[in-house]
Protein backbone atom coordinates (compact mmCIF):
# COMPACT_ATOMS: atom_id res chain seq x y z
CA UNK A 1 0.00 0.00 0.00
CA UNK A 2 1.14 3.52 -0.88
CA UNK A 3 0.59 6.76 1.11
CA UNK A 4 1.67 8.99 -2.24
CA UNK A 5 -0.11 9.58 -4.93
CA UNK A 6 1.63 8.73 -8.26
CA UNK A 7 2.69 12.16 -9.37
CA UNK A 8 -0.29 12.23 -11.99
CA UNK A 9 2.08 9.73 -15.34
CA UNK A 10 1.35 10.49 -18.72
CA UNK A 11 -1.91 8.97 -19.72
CA UNK A 12 -2.88 9.59 -23.45
CA UNK A 13 -6.03 7.25 -23.06
CA UNK A 14 -7.19 8.52 -19.89
CA UNK A 15 -7.60 11.24 -17.43
CA UNK A 16 -4.68 12.95 -15.45
CA UNK A 17 -4.52 15.93 -12.78
CA UNK A 18 -1.13 16.95 -12.21
CA UNK A 19 -0.32 19.30 -9.53
CA UNK A 20 -4.18 20.12 -9.01
CA UNK A 21 -5.32 23.12 -6.47
CA UNK A 22 -8.69 24.39 -5.98
CA UNK A 23 -8.90 27.39 -3.98
CA UNK A 24 -12.26 29.01 -2.70
CA UNK A 25 -10.98 32.07 -1.47
CA UNK A 26 -8.67 31.22 1.91
CA UNK A 27 -10.15 27.95 1.48
CA UNK A 28 -8.35 25.07 -0.29
CA UNK A 29 -10.47 22.68 -1.85
CA UNK A 30 -7.79 20.99 -3.21
CA UNK A 31 -4.33 20.67 -2.66
CA UNK A 32 -1.53 19.36 -5.20
CA UNK A 33 -3.46 16.85 -6.77
CA UNK A 34 -1.82 14.38 -8.72
CA UNK A 35 -3.45 11.34 -10.02
CA UNK A 36 -4.17 9.04 -13.37
CA UNK A 37 -6.83 6.80 -14.36
CA UNK A 38 -5.72 4.70 -17.48
CA UNK A 39 -8.34 4.01 -20.25
CA UNK A 40 -9.89 0.46 -19.06
CA UNK A 41 -9.59 1.01 -15.52
CA UNK A 42 -12.12 2.10 -12.79
CA UNK A 43 -10.67 4.39 -10.43
CA UNK A 44 -12.44 4.77 -6.92
CA UNK A 45 -12.07 8.36 -5.54
CA UNK A 46 -12.64 8.00 -1.39
CA UNK A 47 -12.82 10.67 1.31
CA UNK A 48 -14.75 11.63 3.85
CA UNK A 49 -17.59 14.19 3.28
CA UNK A 50 -15.83 17.62 2.15
CA UNK A 51 -12.63 15.66 1.18
CA UNK A 52 -12.72 17.16 -2.76
CA UNK A 53 -13.82 14.14 -4.23
CA UNK A 54 -16.75 16.10 -5.91
CA UNK A 55 -14.08 19.19 -6.91
CA UNK A 56 -11.79 16.31 -8.57
CA UNK A 57 -14.59 15.03 -10.68
CA UNK A 58 -16.04 18.75 -11.45
CA UNK A 59 -12.70 19.85 -12.24
CA UNK A 60 -11.87 16.72 -14.45
CA UNK A 61 -15.28 16.89 -16.65
CA UNK A 62 -14.19 20.64 -17.40
CA UNK A 63 -17.09 22.18 -15.02
CA UNK A 64 -14.77 24.00 -12.86
CA UNK A 65 -11.24 25.10 -13.77
CA UNK A 66 -8.73 24.20 -11.41
CA UNK A 67 -6.80 27.21 -9.40
CA UNK A 68 -3.65 25.90 -10.15
CA UNK A 69 -2.34 22.27 -11.96
CA UNK A 70 -3.33 20.98 -15.06
CA UNK A 71 -5.66 18.42 -15.99
CA UNK A 72 -5.53 16.09 -19.29
CA UNK A 73 -8.21 14.08 -20.80
CA UNK A 74 -6.85 11.89 -23.96
CA UNK A 75 -4.46 14.59 -24.02
CA UNK A 76 -6.26 17.57 -24.29
CA UNK A 77 -7.71 20.02 -21.63
CA UNK A 78 -11.45 18.98 -21.17
CA UNK A 79 -12.23 22.30 -21.38
CA UNK A 80 -12.20 22.42 -25.21
CA UNK A 81 -15.94 21.87 -27.40
CA UNK A 82 -14.31 18.81 -29.42
CA UNK A 83 -13.05 17.20 -26.06
CA UNK A 84 -16.45 17.48 -23.86
CA UNK A 85 -17.92 14.56 -26.37
CA UNK A 86 -14.94 12.57 -24.70
CA UNK A 87 -16.44 13.21 -21.30
CA UNK A 88 -19.70 11.25 -19.56
CA UNK A 89 -20.66 12.98 -16.25
CA UNK A 90 -23.18 11.85 -13.68
CA UNK A 91 -23.37 14.16 -11.03
CA UNK A 92 -25.08 14.29 -7.26
CA UNK A 93 -27.88 16.24 -8.98
CA UNK A 94 -29.50 14.05 -11.94
CA UNK A 95 -29.56 16.55 -14.46
CA UNK A 96 -32.76 15.51 -15.86
CA UNK A 97 -36.19 17.85 -16.12
CA UNK A 98 -38.69 16.61 -13.74
CA UNK A 99 -41.38 17.69 -16.48
CA UNK A 100 -40.08 15.64 -19.48
CA UNK A 101 -40.64 12.18 -19.75
CA UNK A 102 -37.37 9.50 -19.64
CA UNK A 103 -37.25 9.91 -23.36
CA UNK A 104 -37.21 13.26 -23.87
CA UNK A 105 -35.22 13.84 -21.47
CA UNK A 106 -32.49 11.75 -23.14
CA UNK A 107 -33.83 12.89 -26.88
CA UNK A 108 -32.99 16.46 -25.81
CA UNK A 109 -29.37 15.66 -24.33
CA UNK A 110 -29.04 13.52 -27.96
CA UNK A 111 -30.20 16.60 -29.68
CA UNK A 112 -27.37 18.72 -28.43
CA UNK A 113 -25.06 15.99 -29.11
CA UNK A 114 -26.17 15.31 -32.32
CA UNK A 115 -26.94 12.06 -31.73
CA UNK A 116 -29.88 10.42 -33.98
CA UNK A 117 -33.17 9.01 -32.57
CA UNK A 118 -32.55 5.57 -32.63
CA UNK A 119 -29.58 6.07 -30.05
CA UNK A 120 -32.30 7.18 -27.26
CA UNK A 121 -33.92 3.79 -27.89
CA UNK A 122 -30.87 1.91 -27.60
CA UNK A 123 -29.84 3.96 -24.47
CA UNK A 124 -33.59 3.45 -23.17
CA UNK A 125 -33.01 -0.28 -23.68
CA UNK A 126 -29.46 -0.86 -22.11
CA UNK A 127 -30.81 0.52 -19.04
CA UNK A 128 -34.07 -1.06 -19.02
CA UNK A 129 -35.79 1.95 -18.79
CA UNK A 130 -37.94 1.11 -22.03
CA UNK A 131 -41.55 0.53 -19.79
CA UNK A 132 -41.15 4.19 -17.77
CA UNK A 133 -40.04 5.97 -21.47
CA UNK A 134 -43.25 8.01 -21.49
CA UNK A 135 -43.23 8.32 -17.20
CA UNK A 136 -41.59 11.99 -16.58
CA UNK A 137 -38.44 12.09 -14.67
CA UNK A 138 -40.31 13.79 -11.77
CA UNK A 139 -42.24 10.40 -10.80
CA UNK A 140 -39.66 8.09 -11.14
CA UNK A 141 -38.18 6.57 -8.11
CA UNK A 142 -34.28 7.23 -7.11
CA UNK A 143 -33.32 4.12 -8.53
CA UNK A 144 -35.16 4.78 -11.93
CA UNK A 145 -34.04 8.31 -12.11
CA UNK A 146 -30.26 7.23 -11.25
CA UNK A 147 -30.43 4.59 -14.23
CA UNK A 148 -31.76 8.02 -16.34
CA UNK A 149 -28.97 10.21 -15.31
CA UNK A 150 -26.48 7.39 -16.24
CA UNK A 151 -28.34 6.43 -19.24
CA UNK A 152 -28.06 10.48 -20.02
CA UNK A 153 -24.32 10.57 -19.24
CA UNK A 154 -23.31 7.77 -21.47
CA UNK A 155 -25.65 8.34 -23.87
CA UNK A 156 -22.98 9.75 -26.47
CA UNK A 157 -20.82 7.35 -25.72
CA UNK A 158 -17.93 8.97 -24.00
CA UNK A 159 -14.35 7.56 -23.15
CA UNK A 160 -13.94 9.26 -19.82
CA UNK A 161 -17.21 8.39 -17.66
CA UNK A 162 -17.20 9.99 -14.31
CA UNK A 163 -19.74 9.35 -11.56
CA UNK A 164 -20.24 11.43 -7.97
CA UNK A 165 -21.85 8.87 -5.55
CA UNK A 166 -23.45 6.71 -8.03
CA UNK A 167 -24.54 4.16 -5.15
CA UNK A 168 -26.19 6.46 -2.66
CA UNK A 169 -30.02 5.29 -2.17
CA UNK A 170 -29.91 2.26 -4.53
CA UNK A 171 -31.20 -0.49 -3.71
CA UNK A 172 -29.32 -3.53 -3.83
CA UNK A 173 -30.69 -4.91 -6.93
CA UNK A 174 -30.31 -1.35 -8.59
CA UNK A 175 -26.75 -1.19 -6.85
CA UNK A 176 -25.92 -5.00 -8.73
CA UNK A 177 -27.05 -3.23 -11.88
CA UNK A 178 -25.13 -0.30 -11.65
CA UNK A 179 -22.31 -2.18 -10.79
CA UNK A 180 -22.78 -4.71 -13.82
CA UNK A 181 -22.96 -1.52 -16.15
CA UNK A 182 -19.52 -0.34 -14.82
CA UNK A 183 -18.11 -3.59 -15.30
CA UNK A 184 -19.30 -3.30 -19.09
CA UNK A 185 -17.76 0.19 -19.27
CA UNK A 186 -14.40 -1.00 -18.15
CA UNK A 187 -14.10 -3.98 -20.52
CA UNK A 188 -15.05 -1.54 -23.46
CA UNK A 189 -12.18 0.52 -22.46
CA UNK A 190 -13.62 3.17 -21.17
CA UNK A 191 -11.98 5.22 -18.26
CA UNK A 192 -14.22 5.41 -14.80
CA UNK A 193 -13.75 7.32 -12.05
CA UNK A 194 -16.33 7.03 -9.27
CA UNK A 195 -16.61 8.99 -6.06
CA UNK A 196 -18.06 7.38 -3.59
CA UNK A 197 -18.64 6.39 0.00
CA UNK A 198 -20.18 2.99 -0.30
CA UNK A 199 -17.01 1.16 -0.42
CA UNK A 200 -18.15 -2.29 -0.67
CA UNK A 201 -20.18 -1.61 -3.44
CA UNK A 202 -17.17 0.16 -5.67
CA UNK A 203 -14.93 -1.94 -3.81
CA UNK A 204 -16.24 -4.40 -6.88
CA UNK A 205 -15.93 -2.75 -9.85
CA UNK A 206 -12.38 -0.78 -8.82
CA UNK A 207 -8.73 -1.62 -10.14
CA UNK A 208 -7.69 1.21 -8.02
CA UNK A 209 -8.57 3.54 -4.92
CA UNK A 210 -7.71 7.00 -4.33
CA UNK A 211 -8.18 8.25 -0.61
CA UNK A 212 -8.32 12.29 -0.65
CA UNK A 213 -8.24 13.57 2.90
CA UNK A 214 -8.41 17.42 3.66
CA UNK A 215 -8.02 17.89 -0.22
CA UNK A 216 -5.06 15.54 -0.44
CA UNK A 217 -4.46 12.44 -1.98
CA UNK A 218 -3.73 10.66 1.28
CA UNK A 219 -3.22 6.96 -0.16
CA UNK A 220 -3.35 5.61 -3.66
CA UNK A 221 -3.97 1.76 -3.34
CA UNK A 222 -5.11 -1.75 -5.43
CA UNK A 223 -8.93 -1.57 -4.88
CA UNK A 224 -8.38 -4.91 -3.30
CA UNK A 225 -5.57 -3.99 -1.03
CA UNK A 226 -7.79 -1.37 1.03
CA UNK A 227 -10.27 -2.63 3.75
CA UNK A 228 -13.24 -0.87 5.13
CA UNK A 229 -11.44 -0.86 7.96
CA UNK A 230 -8.22 0.61 6.61
CA UNK A 231 -10.53 3.60 5.41
CA UNK A 232 -12.13 3.90 8.68
CA UNK A 233 -8.79 3.79 10.52
CA UNK A 234 -7.24 6.94 8.11
CA UNK A 235 -10.49 8.72 8.59
CA UNK A 236 -10.24 8.45 12.58
CA UNK A 237 -6.59 9.70 12.01
CA UNK A 238 -7.16 12.58 9.57
CA UNK A 239 -10.13 13.26 12.27
CA UNK A 240 -7.77 14.04 14.76
CA UNK A 241 -5.22 15.86 13.55
CA UNK B 1 -29.19 25.91 -34.12
CA UNK B 2 -30.06 22.93 -33.62
CA UNK B 3 -29.18 23.62 -29.52
CA UNK B 4 -31.42 26.82 -30.20
CA UNK B 5 -34.25 24.31 -31.26
CA UNK B 6 -33.48 21.76 -28.91
CA UNK B 7 -33.53 24.49 -25.73
CA UNK B 8 -36.87 26.45 -27.19
CA UNK B 9 -38.75 22.79 -27.54
CA UNK B 10 -37.27 21.69 -24.27
CA UNK B 11 -38.62 24.97 -22.54
CA UNK B 12 -42.03 25.15 -24.12
CA UNK B 13 -42.60 21.65 -23.50
CA UNK B 14 -41.50 22.31 -19.78
CA UNK B 15 -43.44 25.12 -19.54
CA UNK B 16 -46.55 23.79 -21.22
CA UNK B 17 -46.35 21.10 -18.22
CA UNK B 18 -45.55 23.10 -15.64
CA UNK B 19 -47.84 25.67 -16.24
CA UNK B 20 -45.13 27.41 -14.07
CA UNK B 21 -44.52 31.37 -15.85
CA UNK B 22 -47.06 32.38 -18.10
CA UNK B 23 -50.25 31.89 -14.89
CA UNK B 24 -48.06 33.67 -12.53
CA UNK B 25 -46.73 36.57 -15.08
CA UNK B 26 -50.46 36.90 -16.27
CA UNK B 27 -51.53 37.15 -12.35
CA UNK B 28 -49.01 40.09 -11.35
CA UNK B 29 -50.27 41.64 -14.68
CA UNK B 30 -53.68 41.29 -14.50
CA UNK B 31 -53.62 42.94 -10.42
CA UNK B 32 -51.33 45.79 -12.16
CA UNK B 33 -53.77 46.14 -14.98
CA UNK B 34 -57.35 46.11 -12.49
CA UNK B 35 -55.62 48.46 -9.80
CA UNK B 36 -54.43 51.07 -12.26
CA UNK B 37 -57.90 50.65 -14.39
CA UNK B 38 -59.76 51.22 -10.26
CA UNK B 39 -57.34 54.05 -9.79
CA UNK B 40 -59.10 56.22 -12.97
CA UNK B 41 -56.48 55.64 -15.29
CA UNK B 42 -58.09 55.38 -19.09
CA UNK B 43 -56.99 55.48 -22.45
CA UNK B 44 -54.05 56.32 -24.13
CA UNK B 45 -52.12 56.64 -20.41
CA UNK B 46 -52.71 52.72 -20.22
CA UNK B 47 -49.79 52.04 -22.54
CA UNK B 48 -47.37 53.44 -20.45
CA UNK B 49 -49.12 50.62 -17.88
CA UNK B 50 -48.82 47.69 -20.23
CA UNK B 51 -45.32 48.44 -20.45
CA UNK B 52 -44.89 48.13 -16.76
CA UNK B 53 -46.82 45.36 -16.88
CA UNK B 54 -44.59 43.68 -19.22
CA UNK B 55 -41.13 44.56 -17.46
CA UNK B 56 -42.67 43.37 -14.13
CA UNK B 57 -44.34 39.87 -15.09
CA UNK B 58 -41.15 39.41 -17.02
CA UNK B 59 -39.29 39.66 -14.39
CA UNK B 60 -40.94 37.34 -12.73
CA UNK B 61 -40.47 35.09 -15.29
CA UNK B 62 -37.32 35.47 -16.68
CA UNK B 63 -36.06 35.07 -13.01
CA UNK B 64 -37.69 31.18 -12.59
CA UNK B 65 -36.79 30.42 -16.23
CA UNK B 66 -33.33 29.62 -15.07
CA UNK B 67 -34.36 28.34 -11.73
CA UNK B 68 -35.64 25.42 -13.38
CA UNK B 69 -31.99 24.94 -14.88
CA UNK B 70 -30.63 25.18 -11.11
CA UNK B 71 -32.40 22.65 -9.11
CA UNK B 72 -30.66 19.59 -10.54
CA UNK B 73 -27.83 21.23 -11.99
CA UNK B 74 -29.44 20.72 -15.50
CA UNK B 75 -27.36 24.12 -16.43
CA UNK B 76 -24.01 21.46 -15.62
CA UNK B 77 -25.70 19.42 -18.62
CA UNK B 78 -25.57 22.20 -20.95
CA UNK B 79 -21.91 23.25 -19.86
CA UNK B 80 -20.95 20.16 -20.66
CA UNK B 81 -22.45 19.34 -24.24
CA UNK B 82 -20.30 20.15 -26.84
CA UNK B 83 -22.26 23.29 -27.45
CA UNK B 84 -21.40 27.13 -27.95
CA UNK B 85 -22.63 28.90 -24.83
CA UNK B 86 -23.83 31.25 -27.36
CA UNK B 87 -26.63 29.04 -28.34
CA UNK B 88 -27.66 28.10 -25.42
CA UNK B 89 -28.38 31.70 -24.11
CA UNK B 90 -30.14 32.50 -27.50
CA UNK B 91 -32.22 29.05 -27.27
CA UNK B 92 -33.33 30.19 -23.79
CA UNK B 93 -34.03 33.63 -24.60
CA UNK B 94 -35.94 32.25 -27.93
CA UNK B 95 -37.95 30.63 -25.27
CA UNK B 96 -38.40 33.31 -23.33
CA UNK B 97 -39.55 35.60 -25.80
CA UNK B 98 -42.34 33.62 -26.88
CA UNK B 99 -43.49 33.16 -23.05
CA UNK B 100 -43.31 36.95 -22.77
CA UNK B 101 -45.30 37.72 -26.42
CA UNK B 102 -48.31 35.25 -25.23
CA UNK B 103 -48.18 37.45 -21.51
CA UNK B 104 -48.07 40.75 -23.44
CA UNK B 105 -50.99 39.60 -25.83
CA UNK B 106 -53.07 38.75 -22.85
CA UNK B 107 -51.96 42.10 -20.80
CA UNK B 108 -53.20 44.11 -24.16
CA UNK B 109 -56.53 42.18 -23.76
CA UNK B 110 -56.47 43.04 -20.77
CA UNK B 111 -55.66 46.90 -20.83
CA UNK B 112 -58.55 46.98 -23.14
CA UNK B 113 -61.03 45.78 -20.68
CA UNK B 114 -59.75 47.96 -17.22
CA UNK B 115 -58.00 50.43 -19.14
CA UNK B 116 -60.04 51.07 -22.58
CA UNK B 117 -57.22 51.27 -24.22
CA UNK B 118 -57.63 51.99 -28.05
CA UNK B 119 -56.53 49.64 -30.24
CA UNK B 120 -56.80 50.76 -33.82
CA UNK B 121 -54.44 52.51 -35.94
CA UNK B 122 -51.89 50.78 -37.45
CA UNK B 123 -51.82 46.63 -35.56
CA UNK B 124 -48.88 45.37 -37.73
CA UNK B 125 -46.54 48.56 -36.35
CA UNK B 126 -48.28 48.28 -32.85
CA UNK B 127 -47.36 44.47 -33.24
CA UNK B 128 -43.57 45.15 -34.33
CA UNK B 129 -43.14 47.57 -31.42
CA UNK B 130 -44.54 45.45 -28.97
CA UNK B 131 -42.08 42.53 -29.91
CA UNK B 132 -39.26 44.64 -30.48
CA UNK B 133 -39.80 45.70 -27.12
CA UNK B 134 -40.61 42.26 -25.27
CA UNK B 135 -37.47 41.16 -26.96
CA UNK B 136 -35.41 43.64 -25.88
CA UNK B 137 -36.94 43.24 -22.03
CA UNK B 138 -36.34 39.17 -22.76
CA UNK B 139 -32.93 39.75 -24.28
CA UNK B 140 -31.65 41.63 -21.19
CA UNK B 141 -33.18 39.71 -18.84
CA UNK B 142 -32.09 36.25 -19.52
CA UNK B 143 -28.75 37.02 -19.73
CA UNK B 144 -29.70 38.73 -15.63
CA UNK B 145 -31.63 35.51 -14.73
CA UNK B 146 -28.59 33.65 -15.69
CA UNK B 147 -26.48 35.62 -13.19
CA UNK B 148 -28.83 35.45 -10.63
CA UNK B 149 -29.34 31.85 -11.19
CA UNK B 150 -27.98 30.47 -8.23
CA UNK B 151 -28.47 34.04 -5.82
CA UNK B 152 -30.52 33.39 -2.91
CA UNK B 153 -32.43 36.49 -3.41
CA UNK B 154 -32.83 36.67 -7.21
CA UNK B 155 -36.76 37.14 -7.49
CA UNK B 156 -35.97 40.29 -5.32
CA UNK B 157 -33.06 41.49 -7.11
CA UNK B 158 -34.09 40.44 -10.74
CA UNK B 159 -36.44 43.61 -11.07
CA UNK B 160 -33.92 45.97 -9.05
CA UNK B 161 -31.85 45.05 -12.11
CA UNK B 162 -33.99 44.77 -15.14
CA UNK B 163 -35.85 47.94 -14.59
CA UNK B 164 -33.15 50.16 -14.90
CA UNK B 165 -31.21 48.19 -17.43
CA UNK B 166 -34.18 48.37 -19.76
CA UNK B 167 -35.66 51.62 -18.97
CA UNK B 168 -34.65 52.81 -22.13
CA UNK B 169 -35.67 50.43 -24.42
CA UNK B 170 -39.09 50.32 -22.43
CA UNK B 171 -39.32 54.12 -23.25
CA UNK B 172 -38.88 53.90 -26.14
CA UNK B 173 -41.44 51.02 -26.83
CA UNK B 174 -44.06 52.54 -24.31
CA UNK B 175 -43.68 56.27 -26.79
CA UNK B 176 -44.15 54.03 -29.69
CA UNK B 177 -47.19 52.80 -28.39
CA UNK B 178 -48.61 55.90 -27.93
CA UNK B 179 -48.29 57.37 -30.63
CA UNK B 180 -49.40 54.54 -32.70
CA UNK B 181 -52.71 53.97 -30.78
CA UNK B 182 -53.08 58.05 -31.18
CA UNK B 183 -52.53 56.94 -35.08
CA UNK B 184 -50.89 60.30 -35.70
CA UNK B 185 -46.86 60.71 -35.72
CA UNK B 186 -44.33 57.79 -37.45
CA UNK B 187 -42.59 55.84 -34.92
CA UNK B 188 -39.33 55.35 -37.05
CA UNK B 189 -37.46 56.51 -33.90
CA UNK B 190 -38.75 54.10 -31.72
CA UNK B 191 -38.23 51.49 -34.20
CA UNK B 192 -34.93 52.02 -34.47
CA UNK B 193 -34.38 52.56 -31.17
CA UNK B 194 -35.97 49.63 -30.30
CA UNK B 195 -33.69 47.51 -32.66
CA UNK B 196 -30.51 49.01 -31.51
CA UNK B 197 -31.02 48.36 -28.16
CA UNK B 198 -31.99 44.95 -29.09
CA UNK B 199 -29.05 43.91 -30.91
CA UNK B 200 -26.79 45.87 -28.13
CA UNK B 201 -28.49 43.64 -25.15
CA UNK B 202 -28.17 40.10 -27.76
CA UNK B 203 -24.46 41.11 -28.22
CA UNK B 204 -24.04 41.50 -24.63
CA UNK B 205 -25.48 38.08 -23.96
CA UNK B 206 -23.69 36.33 -26.47
CA UNK B 207 -20.21 37.91 -25.54
CA UNK B 208 -21.30 37.22 -21.76
CA UNK B 209 -23.07 34.56 -21.20
CA UNK B 210 -20.11 31.76 -21.49
CA UNK B 211 -18.90 33.85 -18.61
CA UNK B 212 -21.79 34.22 -16.62
CA UNK B 213 -22.71 30.29 -15.88
CA UNK B 214 -18.61 29.34 -15.89
CA UNK B 215 -18.22 28.08 -12.19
Amino acid sequence: MSHVSDGGRPAERGLALRGVWKLYGATAALRDVSLTALAGHTLALLGPNGAGKSTVLRIASGLTRPTRGTVEVEGHHPGRDGIRRLIGFAGHRTFLYGALTAEENLRFYADLYGIPAAGVDAALERFALTAVRRRRAGELSRGLAQRLSLARALLHDPRIVLLDEPFTGLDASTAEALGAAIRRLREDGRTVVLATHEWDAAREVADEAVVLLGGRVALRTAAGALARSDLAGLYAGAAHR
Amino acid sequence: MRPLLAILRKDLTVEGRSRDLIPAMTLVALLLLALSGSAGLRGLDGAVVVWLAVVVSSALGLTRSFAAEVDQEQLHGLRLAPVDPAWIYLGKAAANVVVVLAVEALILGAAVVFLDLPLGGRPATLAVVLALGAAAVVSAGTLLGAVLAVAKTREALMPLLLLPLTAPAVMAASGGTVKLLEGGEPVTGEVLLLAAFLALFIAAGLLMFEYVIEE
